[in-house]
């Protein structure tokens, strides 16, 4: 008897989408051993887990694991959190600022890059301290996608005592 | 505070318990270190927050006082290097004690701290099934484990005492919901309630069946930890009474010196307890300047 909700089962796909972050950020294969990706049903969200994990198929599991992209390729692209998870792996397609940029980034979401002549995206925007997530490039600017309302949760920037991590 | 009068018995010092008990509460600021080093952390409280003091018997964890840092604002914790709870939260995932690929459950789990302190401890990589009653409440657990950018968490919902599946858990943590006499200290409006004696035999019931179908769902010699932020024995020793004393033993809990705790107790009003539930622990606010706990770890036989 099939259960009455759709269950995880590994994405047929998976080779697509490591070919993809290989060819785009240039995250080797091989620093993806020891994961699988995976799909509920027909959704379109693919799910990375660690192995030997498998969701169990006796209860119905809501989601699994850390969304890699909400829908699949060729439109779709990794989101914010895989790209600060797993950010650090990428050779390609990266933007590097310091932390100053950073904080301006995260406050305002974009800072303006005279001469930046890449275009499009999706990139991945890294500082010293962490990953920041996913950048694009619009009109020559340097955008980050953060999440809604996350400049309003954030403590205002004159009462972050700011020394800064690169200098210090 | 006048409701806590009842512990009168339990509590070695009434006045200085009742005292503590209204003092704001110290937040804990601890390391995802699935994402960045506790050395990195460490010069992270020291520009924003330099009376932030090393805890030395939690893994990664700062202690920092009342109203000194709003932690959860911090571009680091939007980042999802860190995470902040209170202190007494940490102790039932560290008696836990999960280890990398393990298969943990978290019954009681929204909004997820503790599920995302088990997968930290575990290295990120095992699994740690997340459950909760009320569906909308997992949206707060996927919003911390997307955040802290964790991969081995598995989200379900649905009454605890009710989850489906065998004896294949090698942990099982058991978060119940309780009257929440322990959060007083709490700014964000912990609970300062009076109960009724009816409220406590209420949440008996729900607790029982929680920690019952968790017994049934950890492998033998697996391990179950109960734990609750409320005081009322009928909520805590009364609950581990009556649930498969022939399956399950209640351990005895090591902890490190400095941390000072008391012993459950073996009757309450009427009532006698099985003997073992003197192994379980409560944690009183006054001696370690913390919130309210209890915490019972038992054996699958
Ligand atoms: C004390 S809170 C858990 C806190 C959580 N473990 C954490 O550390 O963030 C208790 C939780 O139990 C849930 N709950 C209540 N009744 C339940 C039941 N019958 N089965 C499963 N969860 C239940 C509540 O929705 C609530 O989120």
């Amino acid at each position: 008897m099939s259960p009455a909700f759709a269950v995880f089962e590994p994405y047929s796909d998976a080779e697509a989408v490591w070919d993809y972050l290989e060819g785009r950020f240039g995250m080797a294969r091989s620093a993806f051993q020891g994961y699988r990706l995976w799909q509920r049903g027909r959704g379109k969200t693919v799910w990375i887990l660690p192995e030997p994990v498998e969701p169990p198929a006796d209860l119905k599991v809501e989601w699994a694991g850390l969304p890699v992209m909400r829908q699949p390729l060729p439109r779709g692209f990794p989101t914010n959190a895989f790209l600060r998870r797993f950010g650090d792996r990428a050779t390609r397609n990266v933007f590097d600022v310091d932390w100053e940029t950073a904080l301006g980034l995260m406050y305002d979401h974009q800072i303006e890059a005279e001469a930046l002549e890449a275009k499009g995206g999706p990139y991945v925007i890294r500082s010293s301290v962490s990953p920041l997530g996913r950048g694009w490039v619009r009109k020559g600017r340097l955008l980050l996608e953060t999440p809604k309302g996350w400049a309003a949760q954030l403590l205002p920037p004159a009462e972050l005592s700011e020394l800064s991590p690169d200098s210090g | 505070m006048e409701h806590l009068r009842r512990y009168q018995c339990l509590v070695d010092d009434l006045a200085a318990f009742l005292e503590a008990a209204a003092a704001p509460l110290p937040k804990v600021v601890w390391a995802n270190s699935v994402r960045t080093g506790e050395d990195r952390v460490a010069e992270i409280l020291a520009r924003r927050c330099p009376q932030a003091r090393r805890l030395p018997y939690l893994d990664g964890a700062w202690r920092i006082p009342p109203g000194a840092g709003r932690a959860g604002k911090w571009p680091e914790f939007a980042l999802g290097l860190i995470h902040t709870q209170e202190e007494v939260s940490l102790w039932p995932v560290r008696i836990l004690d999960p280890r990398p690929g393990e298969a943990v459950l978290d019954l009681c789990a929204a909004p997820g701290s503790k599920t995302a302190r088990i997968v930290v401890a575990m290295g990120d990589g095992g699994s740690v099934l997340a459950n909760d009653k009320k569906w909308p409440r997992l949206q707060g657990i996927q919003d911390i484990v997307a955040r802290m950018g964790l991969t081995s968490v598995l989200a379900c919902h649905g009454d605890g005492a009710q989850l489906p599946g065998t004896a294949r858990f090698d942990r099982v943590l058991v978060d119940a919901p309780c009257t929440g006499e322990g959060t007083t200290r709490k700014s964000e409006g912990g609970n300062r309630a009076q109960y009724r004696h009816n409220d406590h035999a209420k949440m008996q019931a729900i607790q029982k069946g929680l920690l019952r179908r968790a017994v049934e769902l950890v492998r033998p010699g697996g391990l179950v930890v109960y734990a609750t932020c409320t005081y009322a024995p009928e909520e805590n020793e009364g609950v581990l009474d009556g649930v498969y004393p022939e399956k399950a033993a209640i351990e005895p809990i090591e902890l490190p010196e400095g941390i000072t705790v008391a012993g459950g107790v073996p009757e309450w009003g009427d009532q006698r307890f099985r003997p073992d539930v003197t192994n379980a622990i409560r944690f009183w606010p006054h001696h370690n300047d913390t919130g309210g706990f209890f915490v019972a770890r038992l054996r699958r036989l």
